[in-house]
Order: structure tokens, then C-alpha cells, then sequence
């Protein structure tokens, strides 16, 4: 691994100096005495050559915006504690590095030393605005991790948060125990991991979108890419939208149910379907046949002759069903049963 | 009992070693004998009063911001006292650390310089003790460490779950494999269950070790991928009988 040294800590401290900090208040009443105290600081900090942001904040959330001019950074750091103390315990570091990399990251003094924890009632939210050509790292434990208006990607990871992720170009990649995932309007590769949660999938596009869950729904609408891979083990999932020519959709749940929903005029797709039940599909299809516990169909088209460029359809679920139901008027929302 | 007249010798007992035995670093024998002898002689009943007031009234002063180089110190001697945690004296453990660290550690300093003239040569050893195991070995009552302990628990709880959920499933799946695949499959779940419970032991040890819990969630992350992967492929078991691939075969 290449070490980075540090060009120059240009910010070591979001500290807590003179600014008396305030408790949250609704803007109403009097703030209320048992409400957390909150001490918010903005700074715009230069970023000129930065390629990657890179943002660990195991204290709270985080939320970055491609929307800053070229060359700086926007940071706005809210932190949350009941007591003076404690919040004078929580800190936020940026460093930016020679390689164009630029960390910004909070930490909790314990022990009299500063470590990079979780907390729950006390934390830290860090809200960005970045240049929109930077690749954006973000890690969150128990916090919410969004980013949006990006235009190199992002990488996401969270612990117990939810993930959102909408207009971004370039490859988004998400890690995640438990929370759920959103993402809408992202043209690139799409590649999310989840344990516990609901991924929905909007208005995808670029090579290929492979989603996997243990323990959640899958519920995914146009999505414009050659290969989509949706697995899940206990939860269910539906595709709604066009089938693209020569594409490959391999849609898996281990217990529930998989519906197949293709809107327009279908092309040409090879189906391998296998379920606990039978396949239940208003599609017409051709050739069916059994190979092992797979059934093999063919759909032509709706002019009943095969085009060169025929789709492959894979849908199984071990325990549930299989439905392939074609939806003549494109749908904006389809209930999982 | 003993009964301490009969035994007690003449009041030969140095200020050091009262010192010590009210810091309690005497071995136990000893301090068996230095007890017994206080019992009946009124001078070292008097000045281990007198040492007990001094600590008591160290404790309620104002806490001073400890040297910055003070943990450092304190971290060099890490390893000796996780190897020796017995010489650890028991008012360090129980009573200063139970407060929190930064507390025990600004505490520890002022003890080195308040109790310098009955104890200068212990001073550095005491400060050596309170280290992160030292913390460790304390009450959790730092309440942003609990904070993050919660956190990781409740992280730790939601892999679990996960785990025996699949794990059900699992069950469901493995009669159908030959022998030879479940036996595979045991094998490594095995490894996995050793390595996690080792990482959750050492975790366990040291609150607040970020780095540990995160290698004890790679490890369970692992051993959620095993297991989501052993229910999928058992179904392509039926299908072909003998393929060992998850990927679809078009």
C-alpha cells in the first residue's frame, strides 16, 4: 500500500472555540434544557488538484452535493452532545495530500487519546458541497450517507444508515449492513451490497447493475443496463421497465417471490425460470422445456419472429414464485405483494 | 484469626511501606502482617489515616490537564501490565479508572506529584499502570464509551441475526448435498466461528477499539457472504447435481 504523506493539514481542527454552543430548538419555544447542545461551523477550505474526497465519519452522517466551484470544499460540520464536554470531545480533521487526495474525518477523545468511534446520542453530521469532477469515499456507522450531483462516482459505506444516491455519473458502489439503499439517475456501473434493507432502484443506466441483499426487497424501475444481477435471500423482487436487446438479467431470491414486470414491446428474450410454483406469466411463450429443475422458454417478439439480438431472462427463486406479467402502459410503482 | 498483640512486633514500620500498603502494592503476606500490626498500634493507625486522607483529598482536587507526553509514557507500558495485571494495585483499577480515563490518567499525574515524597520511587510504575488495559479492565462509565459500545453491540446483534437466519435456511439446504460438500462447508464455518470468536473475545477486552470491532464485522461480513452463497448454490445443486458455480448458465 502507498503511504501518502500529507502536503500540509490545512485544517487540523473544526474545533469548539469561543462559539458558545446552543441547544436544538424549534425556533417556536425556548430551547429545551434536556435537548442536545449543537455547535454547527461552516468553512469553505481551497482543493485545488483534488481528485478524491474521502469522508469517515463513524460519529453521524454525511450528505456531499457536487455542487461547489472548482478547487474548494465546502464543509459544514454540526455536532451534537449533551454536555459542553462531550462536545468538546468530538473533532473534525481535514487533510488534504500530495496525491490529490483529501481526507476529512472525525474522531472522539477517549482516554486522552482521539479514535474514530460510533456514537449514538452524541455526534457529528458533516454536509458537503465538492466540485462535481471528484470521486467521493464516504463512511458512516450508524449516520445516513447520500450524495448527489456527482460526476466521478462514489463509493458509500454505513453500518446501520440509510444510502441515497441520485444524479451521479460514474460508478457507485455501496457496503451496508442494515438501513436500506435508494438510488435514482445514475448512469455508470452500480455494484451495492446490502445484510438488512430495501434497495430500490431507479432510472439506472451504464454497463451493468449487480445488487445483492440478505435479508430485504429488491425493487428496481428502468433500469437501462446491459447486465442486471438482482439476488436476494429472504426478501422479493420486481423489475419493472424495457427489456434491452442482447442484455442479460439474472433476478434471484432464495425465499420470495420474483416478478418480472417488462413494459413496451418486449424484444426477443430467452427465459430460465425456476420456482417453487408454477410459472405464472401473461407473455406468450414458445418452446418451453425442463432442464433439470430449470424451464427454458423462448418469447419472439411480438411478431412472433425472433430477432438477432434476443435477451437472456433468468428469474428463479428457490421457495417462492415466479411471475412474469408484461405492463402494456409503462408503471411508476409497482407494490411488492 | 490471629490475634494481633500476640504477634505484633515493635513499631518498626517505615512511612515507605505504609505507603505501600495503603496504595496497596504490598504482596498479600505482607500486607496481612502490616494490617495486623496496625490493629494494635495506635502510630501506624494514625499515619495510615493520614495517608488515606491525602488520597482521598488528591482525588477531590481540581483535575489538572495531564503532561502531553504523560500517555505516551503510559502507553509504553501497555504490555507489562497486560502481562502482569495482578501488580496493578487495586485502588488504580477499582476506584481512579472507574471514573473514566481521561480522569484516571489526570489523576494518576497528580498522584505522581502529590504522594512524590512517601512514594517517589513508585511514582513511574503507578503512572505506567494506567494504561488502555488498565481502562479496559475498569467499569465502562465514560458515557460516550458507552455510547460506542451500544453502537458496536447493536451492530454485532443485527450480524447475528442475520447469521442465524441463514443459518436456518442453511439447515434447510444441506441434506440435499453429498457429503463431501457439507463436510466442506462445515469445515469452513468452523474456521469462521473460531476466528470471530476470537476477535469478539478481543474486542471484549478493549472497549473502544474501533479496529477491532471492525475486524470482528469483516469477519461476521465474511460469514454472511459464506452462508447467503451456500443457500443460493444449493439450489444449483439440485438443478445440475454437480455443479459447484452460482453463476447462471445460459
Amino acid at each position: 500500500m502507498r503511504h501518502l504523506g500529507p502536503r500540509a493539514v490545512l485544517l487540523a481542527m473544526l474545533g469548539l472555540g469561543a462559539a458558545a454552543p446552543a441547544r436544538a430548538a424549534d425556533g417556536t419555544r425556548a430551547p429545551d434544557a434536556t435537548a442536545p447542545l449543537i455547535d454547527r461551523r461552516e468553512i469553505i477550505v481551497p482543493a485545488r488538484g483534488a481528485e478524491l474526497v474521502r469522508i469517515d465519519n463513524l460519529l453521524g452522517r454525511v450528505g456531499i452535493r457536487g455542487t461547489a466551484r472548482p478547487g474548494e470544499i465546502h464543509v459544514v460540520a454540526e455536532k451534537r452532545a449533551s454536555s459542553v464536554e462531550a462536545l468538546g470531545r468530538l473533532r473534525v480533521h481535514y487533510t488534504a495530500f500530495e496525491s490529490g487526495e483529501i481526507q476529512i474525518d472525525t474522531r472522539v477523545e477517549l482516554g486522552g487519546r482521539e479514535r474514530s468511534l460510533p456514537l449514538a446520542g452524541s455526534g457529528v453530521d458533516l454536509w458537503l458541497e465538492v466540485p462535481p469532477d471528484v470521486a467521493v469515499e464516504a463512511k458512516t456507522f450508524g449516520g445516513d450517507v447520500s450524495a448527489s450531483g456527482l460526476r466521478a462516482g462514489a463509493k458509500l459505506e454505513t453500518t446501520g444508515g440509510r444510502i441515497g444516491v441520485s444524479d451521479v455519473r460514474g460508478g457507485v458502489v455501496t457496503h451496508q449492513l442494515r438501513g436500506g439503499q435508494k438510488l435514482a439517475a445514475v448512469e455508470g456501473d452500480v455494484d451495492l451490497d446490502g445484510v438488512e434493507g430495501d434497495m430500490d432502484l431507479k432510472d439506472l443506466g451504464g454497463g451493468r447493475v449487480d445488487a445483492r441483499l440478505v435479508d430485504g426487497n429488491i425493487h428496481a424501475e428502468d433500469i437501462r443496463d446491459d447486465f442486471v444481477r438482482l439476488v436476494t435471500t429472504t426478501g422479493q423482487i420486481v423489475l419493472i421497465g424495457m427489456i434491452r436487446p442482447a442484455a442479460h438479467y439474472d433476478l434471484r431470491s432464495y425465499a420470495g417471490d420474483v416478478r418480472f414486470l417488462p413494459t413496451g414491446d418486449p424484444v426477443p428474450f430467452t427465459l430460465r425460470e425456476r420456482s417453487a410454483t408454477p410459472l405464472s406469466s401473461t407473455v406468450p411463450l414458445h418452446g418451453s422445456r425442463r432442464e433439470g429443475d430449470w424451464l427454458r422458454a423462448e418469447y419472439l417478439g411480438r411478431r412472433g419472429q425472433a430477432r438477432p439480438r434476443t435477451a437472456l431472462v433468468e428469474l428463479s427463486s428457490t421457495l417462492g414464485g415466479v411471475v412474469i406479467q408484461l405492463q402494456l402502459q409503462p408503471r411508476t410503482a409497482a407494490g411488492l405483494q | 484469626m490471629t490475634d494481633a498483640k500476640d504477634k505484633a512486633p515493635a513499631c518498626r514500620q517505615s512511612t515507605e511501606t505504609l505507603s505501600a500498603f495503603v496504595d496497596g502494592d504490598l504482596p498479600p503476606a505482607e500486607a496481612q502482617s502490616v494490617r495486623a500490626h496496625a490493629a494494635g498500634c495506635p502510630r501506624c493507625t494514625l499515619s495510615i489515616g493520614e495517608l488515606r486522607a491525602v488520597l482521598t483529598a488528591a482525588r477531590g482536587l481540581e483535575r489538572p490537564e495531564p503532561p502531553p507526553t504523560l500517555w505516551a509514557a503510559v502507553e509504553g507500558a501497555l504490555d507489562e501490565d497486560y502481562r502482569h495485571p495482578h501488580d496493578r494495585p487495586w485502588w488504580m483499577s477499582l476506584r481512579l479508572f472507574g471514573t473514566g480515563a481521561l480522569a484516571g490518567a489526570a489523576a494518576v499525574s497528580l498522584l505522581a506529584l502529590g504522594l512524590s515524597s512517601w512514594r517517589t520511587h513508585h511514582a513511574a510504575e503507578r503512572a505506567a499502570a494506567a494504561t488502555p488495559a488498565a481502562l479496559a479492565a475498569a467499569p465502562t462509565t465514560d458515557p460516550l464509551l458507552e455510547e460506542a459500545e451500544a453502537e458496536f453491540a447493536r451492530a454485532a446483534a443485527t450480524y447475528e441475526k442475520s447469521i442465524e437466519k441463514l443459518r436456518g435456511l442453511l439447515a434447510r439446504e444441506e441434506p440435499r448435498w453429498s457429503p463431501t460438500e457439507r463436510a466442506r462447508c462445515a469445515e469452513r464455518l468452523a474456521q469462521l466461528d473460531e476466528a470471530i470468536a476470537t476477535s469478539r473475545e478481543a474486542a471484549r477486552k478493549s472497549p473502544g477499539d474501533g479496529v477491532g470491532n471492525e475486524q470482528l464485522f469483516a469477519l461476521y461480513q465474511q460469514k454472511i457472504a459464506f452462508l447467503a452463497e451456500a443457500v443460493h448454490r444449493g439450489g444449483t445443486f439440485r438443478q445440475s447435481g454437480a455443479s459447484d458455480s452460482s453463476e447462471p448458465s445460459p
